[in-house]
């Protein structure tokens, strides 16, 4: 039984028993070279749910705070070892209700970046089909078609996956991914290496630059799934004014320093804001540095202990110190 | 583009360095506030102040005219602009006036103002209550709190033309005494024998001489008569949204109701999209709406 | 006017004449993102990718744009005999008639701001075009509303050269809003290319003027080039799919407007502004004020109805505080709102919202199911539903295209 007849008769189950409202998976988007959220209410329609290596969306975002559609709804939803950090970072913090979710989890062995394989051709891409484990065929509009292989073509962050299976899950998708060894082994920072050589000026320089063409549509901020002030999001607040509405390099790079600070401590790297940005600012640069200082500093992975705290709310005043 | 009879205004239409206050829609650049100066605040409660401005052109100044219910674009440059009614009387020339109930980041600041200090004004804008064809009719007004604000300037004019109208009937509630807005003007009303005043309170305290109670309560039990009446209401959205169905309840049809409605806005002319019902646009369709128009937009209010 | 012929390599020519006379804006690309840009001599102009990641419109209906500046001023009036002394001496004397205090007092200088430099914007296509058409009626005052003196004045000084879109993507439905990917309206010019290079129709007279300015690289068209324009174009609308017919989307969508489907479409909407900033249509802004000590500025930037704080008043009450609420006016806006008062629809059908979404919101699956008539779920529902009676036409159920 392949994963995604496993997400199927999960998703079947939990409509069916009333266990859940609705059903979060993932289908097929416009053409069959895109995949996007799926919402299921009738166990009838699980058939649509898939599970392929194009099924990056971290369902998490559709559970934070304002996204659940009645408010209170009980949600079944899949995730992968990445997205379930970000579930456990809000549950650690009490952001959703344990009580209201099931939870299916789906073993991952990495997930493709559509973004690198659109780059290998003018043309738009049309199906990115997986024949077996390991190829990837890509076929465009123009019926050009090429094949790559998974490993060279895969999200940057699948390359670093420390957890590919789900850290908090009722129902697992089939059998388990292998697991690197995370005792002998830290996080791999190497993406970040260039960047930390350069000098502070040179840093400034950079990040200007990468920030320069952001259009400040707040989809970085929207899709992250700890990201949950909505409208006192303090990027956006009129009183107090710490940014100006103004689109410009150095308002757009306070900005994600803002988003950056806010999220520091609970931001899992699972890239979803690099993912949904339109005009690919590699957003995940700010967010990895700040994740390493924290590891660095405090040996603290987020969202990977549920009854963990995150570093920053250990902070004691009384003792300036956090926690043990 | 004109085919439907509709005009269109083209750059020819322009008139440079020309305001809204001057040009009204045609032309100028409507964008652009009138520089004016504070010459009188009026505390008129603990949160609502009451700001007269004279404009720093002597011509603007002259030739202001504006329709009772339409609302202005209030700010101070450097802080921002709000839209606020006009609440002085049409008839008046020597100044204009806004009411202002302290809230949010600019009433804040427009509530810090002095008299001399410099504020810009975008007015008038809106379509206005139509007291012209509201002659010979009877006009029951129903309001609450900063509500008196929207209508104040329709209740003068109806006030000045009252030979016009069959009768005036004005009930007005606050949630304590010291919470009426232009209290020297409603003692003004007081004396008049030309105009029913009903003035309530939410709740009893000491020295108060009117009725107790809240005004949807208050309102069905003066019963009012709808023939010949039309009815108009402003006030906190809860005390607007009960009247109506109260004025549902004593048989005034939704085309013989009216209110006028408050939106988060921006430009204030129509263009940057924020303070929609539906397809209507508060600053320009409204801020003057009857309930039969209101029960036509998708419930967004 | 005569037809004309654009050789492929005297492109970077044509484009550095045109240069000399105005800012020339085209389609870049830098790394690996296609955006138009003001171009250089030098730069290879990108027209192989189909539709940069957002339209032209911040070029004419700019992002940010300051509209005014102004500073503050205390001025301290000329007192009679000008003796600043005397009034900090002796605060007594002030009731002294005889001496005149000069109390200084506050001025405010106001100045408006609208530069419109004369610009060329090269290689948008007949979608983008039609986006500024669009936004024309709103910011040109159609149908008795104010007329917007910034936008107009850099519309009036840009001139549009668009390229026929040879290679329509699956995305575009550029057909079924009356457009099409030689489209003309809003062109002041139009590129069409063929083997060697581009058959130059100039539409406008701004169009002719900006060809003759830059003359010199083109030569006239022959009949075969002329023919061969006209295939390329036939051939390129007959790739474009009609997903839904536009008559009664407008009813059907004012009929809907309680319909708890919008719920359901709106489900994997993260709520974020994409789809707005990358559509050429689109053009709901916010107004907001800088100060720094006594000098600053006011001025407009985009905004959009799908962030939260938009419609947010001070009280905390949001007209529109629902996901659903907020996904629904979008879509309201472009084929219902705009119409009712402009005459036009507020989509020219590039697709962008589709490609661009984080995940892959489809609007034309959207005006497919909320503009079509609500299906007959139960006969009682019929009943209060005149419009969802009879013929229900087989609506795509949540399926993509």
């Amino acid at each position: 039984m392949s994963r995604q007849d496993h997400i199927r008769e999960f998703a079947a189950q939990a409509l069916a028993d009333g266990r859940v409202d609705y059903f979060i998976g993932w289908k097929q988007g416009y053409n069959s070279s895109e995949v996007v959220p799926a919402f299921v209410k009738d166990p009838a329609d699980v058939d649509q749910l898939i599970w392929t290596p194009l099924c990056h969306h971290n369902l998490v975002t559709f559970i934070k705070r304002n996204m659940p559609d009645p408010a209170d709804a009980k949600i079944g939803l899949c995730v992968k070892g990445c997205d379930s950090r970000t579930l456990v970072a809000l549950l650690q913090e009490e952001l959703v209700d344990k009580e209201k979710l099931y939870v299916v989890g789906v073993p991952c062995d990495g997930i493709v970046d559509r973004r690198k394989l659109e780059k290998e051709f003018a043309d738009e891409l049309v199906d990115i089909a997986f024949p077996e484990r390991g190829r990837v065929v890509v076929t465009t509009g123009k019926g050009e078609t090429r094949e790559f292989a998974q490993d060279d073509v895969l999200l940057d962050v699948c390359g670093r996956c420390r957890y590919p299976n789900a850290l908090y899950a009722d129902d697992v998708a089939g059998p388990l991914e292998a697991e690197p060894d995370r005792e002998e082994s830290g996080p791999d920072w190497s993406d970040i290496a260039d960047f930390e050589n350069l000098s502070d000026d040179e840093k400034q320089a950079a990040l200007e630059r990468v920030y320069a063409t952001c259009i400040r549509c707040f989809a970085c901020v929207h899709v992250c799934p700890v990201c949950v002030c909505w409208d006192k999001c303090v990027n956006r607040s009129r009183e107090p004014e710490l940014v100006a509405q103004k689109v410009g390099a150095k308002e757009n790079l306070l900005f994600q320093m803002i988003h950056m600070f806010h999220v520091a401590g609970r931001c899992t790297s699972c890239g979803a804001c690099d993912r949904a940005c339109p005009v690919e600012i590699p957003l995940y640069l700010l967010h990895r540095k700040m994740n390493k200082e924290i590891y660095d500093m405090f040996g603290f992975e987020p969202g990977t202990k549920l009854d963990e705290k995150p570093v920053f709310q250990l902070f004691d005043l009384a003792t300036d110190h956090f926690g043990d | 583009m004109a085919d439907n009879g509709k005009r269109v205004y083209t750059p020819a239409d322009l008139v440079v360095g020309a305001s809204t206050a001057r040009a009204g829609k045609l032309g100028g650049n409507p964008y652009l506030p009138e520089v004016a100066t504070v010459i009188d605040i009026i505390e008129e409660t603990p949160t609502i102040k009451t700001f007269r401005m004279k404009f720093d052109d002597p011509e603007v100044q002259k030739n202001f005219t504006f329709l009772p219910g339409q609302v202005g674009q209030f700010g101070i440059f450097g802080v921002g602009e709000s839209t606020f009614a006009i609440s002085s009387k049409p008839s008046e020339k020597e100044f204009i006036q806004f009411s202002v109930m302290k809230a949010g980041e600019v009433t804040k600041a427009l509530h810090n103002l002095s008299v001399g200090d410099k504020v810009g004004i975008r007015a008038p804008m809106g379509n206005g209550f139509p007291v012209e064809a509201w002659k010979g009719k009877h006009i029951l007004y129903v309001l609450g709190g900063i509500g008196s604000a929207a209508l104040k300037a329709t209740m003068e004019y109806t006030l000045e033309h009252r030979a016009d109208y069959a009768g005036i009937t004005i009930l007005y509630g606050a949630t304590h005494p010291t919470n009426f807005t232009y209290w020297y003007d409603v003692q003004e009303w007081q004396e008049r024998s030309d105009i029913e005043l009903v003035l309530t309170i939410d709740r009893d305290c000491d020295g108060w001489q009117c009725d107790v109670g809240l005004v949807p309560t208050v309102l069905e039990r003066m019963a009012p008569k709808p023939e010949n009446t039309i009815a108009i209401t402003c006030g906190p959205p809860i005390m607007i949204k009960f009247a109506l169905i109260s004025f549902e309840k004593l048989g005034f049809t939704p085309e013989q109701t009216y209110t006028t409605l408050e939106k988060r806005m921006k430009c204030g002319i129509g263009i940057c999209g924020r303070c929609n019902v539906g397809p209507k646009y508060v600053c320009v369709d409204g801020p003057v709406f009857s309930l039969a128009e209101l029960k036509e937009l998708p419930d967004e209010l | 006017m005569a037809i004309r012929f654009l050789k492929q390599d005297q492109l970077p020519a044509f484009l550095g004449q045109l240069a000399e006379k105005a800012r020339v804006v085209a389609p870049v690309k830098t790394d690996g993102v296609v955006q138009f840009q003001p171009w250089v001599s030098g730069q290879d102009v990108e027209l192989d990718v189909l539709l940069a990641k957002q339209s032209p419109k911040e070029y004419v209906f700019l992002q940010t744009e300051t509209y005014l500046k102004f500073g503050y001023e205390m001025v301290k009036p000329e007192a009679a005999g000008g003796d600043t002394a005397a009034e900090e001496a002796d605060p007594v004397s002030v009731d002294d008639a005889a001496v005149e205090v000069a109390i200084p007092y506050e001025t405010v200088t106001v100045e408006p701001q609208n530069e419109a430099p004369a610009q060329v914007i090269f290689g948008l296509r007949p979608c983008d075009a039609r986006g500024f058409v669009q936004m024309d009626q709103v910011f040109g005052g159609y149908g008795g509303f104010y007329y917007d003196p910034l936008y107009n004045a850099r519309r009036e000084a840009t001139t549009l050269l668009a390229v026929t879109c040879r290679e329509p993507r699956s995305t575009c439905f550029c057909t079924a809003i009356g457009g099409g990917p030689a489209g003309e309206e809003g062109v002041d010019a139009l590129f069409t290319q063929v083997d060697g290079g581009f058959v130059v129709e100039a539409l406008t007279e701004k169009g002719e003027a900006a060809l003759a300015a830059a003359g010199a690289a083109l030569t006239d068209a022959t009949d075969a080039q002329i023919a061969a324009a006209g295939e390329v174009k036939t051939a390129a609308g007959a790739k474009i799919d009609v997903p839904f017919a536009l008559e009664g989307i407008r009813d059907n969508l004012h009929d809907n407007i309680a319909d708890d489907r919008w719920h359901d479409q709106a489900m994997r909407c993260i709520s974020c502004g994409t789809c707005t900033y990358v559509c050429p249509s689109c053009y709901c802004f916010s107004i907001n004020d800088e100060l720094v000590e006594s000098t600053g500025e006011r001025y407009r930037v985009w905004d959009n109805c799908f962030n939260p704080l938009y419609t947010e008043e001070t009280s905390g009450h949001n007209p529109r505080a629902q996901k659903s609420n907020r996904f629904r006016n979008r879509f309201s806006h472009k084929f219902w709102y705009y119409p009712d008062k402009y005459d036009s629809l507020l989509c020219s059908g590039c697709g962008r919202c589709i490609m661009n979404c984080p995940t892959r919101i489809d609007i034309r699956e959207i005006v497919r199911v909320m503009g079509a008539p609500a299906p007959a779920v139960a006969a009682g529902a019929a009943s209060e539903a005149p419009a969802a009676t009879g013929d229900a036409p087989a609506v795509a159920e949540g399926k993509e295209a």
